[in-house]
């Protein structure tokens, strides 16, 4: 029964995917768009080069480590933005405001998985190029190969880390509705996601680094990761990560359930 | 003298009329002023993980670092400018500018009197918070601010907000001749966020940079009002940017005048 629900719903993904394709690639190639990327891209290797022109470490992180840690927090951004943000989450105070959501709730399909993926950004997944060069420029830096184990880890605690930075976009994003005139409120998570996670854990300390582990676990988004790609982090943690996506992932589904009470529809 | 005040009647009307607008639109602002603050709370986090065995980096000691980003966060949400792209652009895109262009206002004074409008709202929201966080790093923050300098530093941010605005203004008319004018956007913040201080002091960057630096207009928003304010430029240095950045504004303007008029003759919209 379980298994037949994730088959149908990985096939209307699989949908979903071929769909945002035939969208995007129906019209010409968005150069000017991606060369926003690019230049976002600069800037964040600009910004790395001239703190270390000022500073040999950064609370232990070397120039090539942090190197990967951009990489691994460009591909972050690209899955994010591209699955989740740019064509839903930022979408749901439209939704909610309008009414529309009303058809979305008439499909025979779980809600939560149809408002967060169903239309999917995908020029912005080639970002993720540039963001492997990045990787791969600082493992040669380092003069240190990748050990397979800690790269099928690093995978796995990605995946994790991917579905814990969901969540917590998710909860945030359905307080609109509950609040009034606030469809900025996606950027909210936006900036403390982005902010925290593309830096090492370890730049927090005492109350507040122990909040971004266990509580706001945004240090299993990027930083934890990248630490277990470099073979610096225990890979108990990747179980970790596991639990802590099962509980905010739960979360997000009580909480979507809770706000869907509280819906009354714009449009009826 | 009847005329001038009849035109100032007319636009404090339509600030009002604005007002009531941003007033509505309050529990938005208080979201962008949070996330506005968020990546400035984590760059001085980040510095004070950086700062932990040092005294001081090229010159800067942590306190002036904190002090720095604060006053830059807070001018930032005093003077960058919104207009071009959430007016100007879609105005033009949505052809709504005809019939802007037939009512008895300035076109560009009504985008101004908008802005400050929204300013004014962002500004009455932000206040409190900021006290909050100066209070808390009142110890960091005394004695490095210089207030000696206040009616210089006042000219100085009025000329900033003219240069955000007439920089946002000519990406806005971009869409005269483009088809969309958001990579336009992006590029101006990323030379604000990278040459503009948002990310470094000036003194930061590497010395060629710091030359070029100075003659491009976007130190001149937020930078320079920044270290004016916190003392740690000449007088010489204070005079020569202060002209740099007059004259960038009168550029600016000039540029500004002379694309409209080539944008308008340009301009067409059906069913308007």
């Amino acid at each position: 029964m379980m298994l037949g629900v994730i088959k149908h719903h990985l096939k209307i993904f699989i949908k979903f995917i071929q769909f945002s394709f035939i969208q995007h690639f129906a019209f010409r190639f968005n150069f000017y768009g991606y060369l926003i990327d690019i230049g976002w891209l600069l800037f964040s290797i600009a910004f790395i080069k001239i703190f270390y022109l000022n500073v040999p470490e950064i609370v232990g992180w070397n120039y090539w480590e942090m190197l990967v840690l951009l990489g691994v927090f460009w591909i972050f951004q690209a899955l994010i933005y591209g699955l989740v943000v740019i064509g839903n989450c930022r979408k749901i105070p439209q939704l909610v405001w309008t009414g529309e959501l009303d058809g979305i709730l008439l499909k025979p399909i779980n809600s939560q998985f149809n408002v967060s993926l169903r239309i999917i950004w995908t020029p912005i997944f080639l970002n993720i190029i540039p963001a492997i060069w990045f990787i791969y420029l600082g493992f040669s830096g380092l003069k240190q190969p990748a050990d397979l184990i800690n790269v099928f880890c690093f995978i796995l605690m990605s995946v994790f880390g991917f579905l814990i930075a969901y969540g917590l976009w998710f909860i945030i994003t359905i307080f609109v509705f509950f609040l009034e005139r606030a469809d900025n409120l996606p950027y909210l998570p936006q900036a403390v996601i982005d902010n925290v996670s593309q830096y090492p854990i370890d730049i927090f300390k005492g109350k507040t680094k122990f909040i971004f582990i266990w509580f706001i676990p945004l240090a299993f988004v990027v930083s934890f990761p990248t630490q277990v790609l470099l073979g610096q982090l225990s890979k108990i943690y990747v179980i970790y990560a596991g639990w802590l996506a099962i509980i905010i992932l739960y979360l997000s589904s009580l909480f979507w359930n809770f706000a869907l009470k509280h819906y009354s529809s714009a449009s009826s | 003298m009847n005329e001038v005040n009849k035109s100032v009647k007319k636009y404090l009307i339509l600030f009002k009329t604005y007002l009531q607008k941003y007033i509505y639109y309050r529990a938005s602002a208080f979201v962008w002023m949070l996330s506005d603050i968020i990546p400035f709370i984590v760059l001085i986090i980040l510095w004070q993980a950086v700062y932990q065995n040092r005294s001081s980096i090229a010159g800067v000691s942590f306190n002036q670092m904190v002090v720095y980003y604060l006053s830059i966060s807070f001018l930032r949400e005093l003077i960058y400018t919104g207009g071009g792209r959430n007016t100007i652009s879609e105005e033009i895109y949505t052809g709504q500018l005809s019939s802007l262009l037939l009512k008895p206002f300035n076109y560009l004074k009504r985008v101004f009197v908008e802005e400050i409008s929204w300013r004014f709202i962002q500004f009455g929201l932000f206040l409190i918070p900021y006290v909050l966080l100066f209070i808390c790093f009142k110890n960091v923050v005394k004695g490095v601010y210089n207030f000696k300098l206040w009616p210089v530093f006042i000219l100085a941010l009025i000329l900033s907000f003219l240069i955000s605005a007439f920089l946002d203004y000519l990406c806005g008319i971009g869409a005269f001749w483009l088809t969309q004018t958001s990579t336009l956007f992006h590029l101006k913040d990323i030379f604000y966020w990278l040459l503009g201080g948002l990310t470094f002091p000036q003194k930061l960057l590497p010395c060629l940079l710091q030359k070029i630096n100075i003659t491009l207009p976007f130190y001149y928003v937020f930078g320079f009002p920044t270290e004016l304010i916190i003392s740690n430029l000449s007088y010489g240095q204070i005079i020569i940017r202060f002209l740099v950045q007059l004259i960038w504004v009168i550029f600016l303007y000039l540029i500004y005048k002379l694309l409209w008029q080539k944008g308008l003759r340009k301009y067409d919209a059906w069913g308007n």
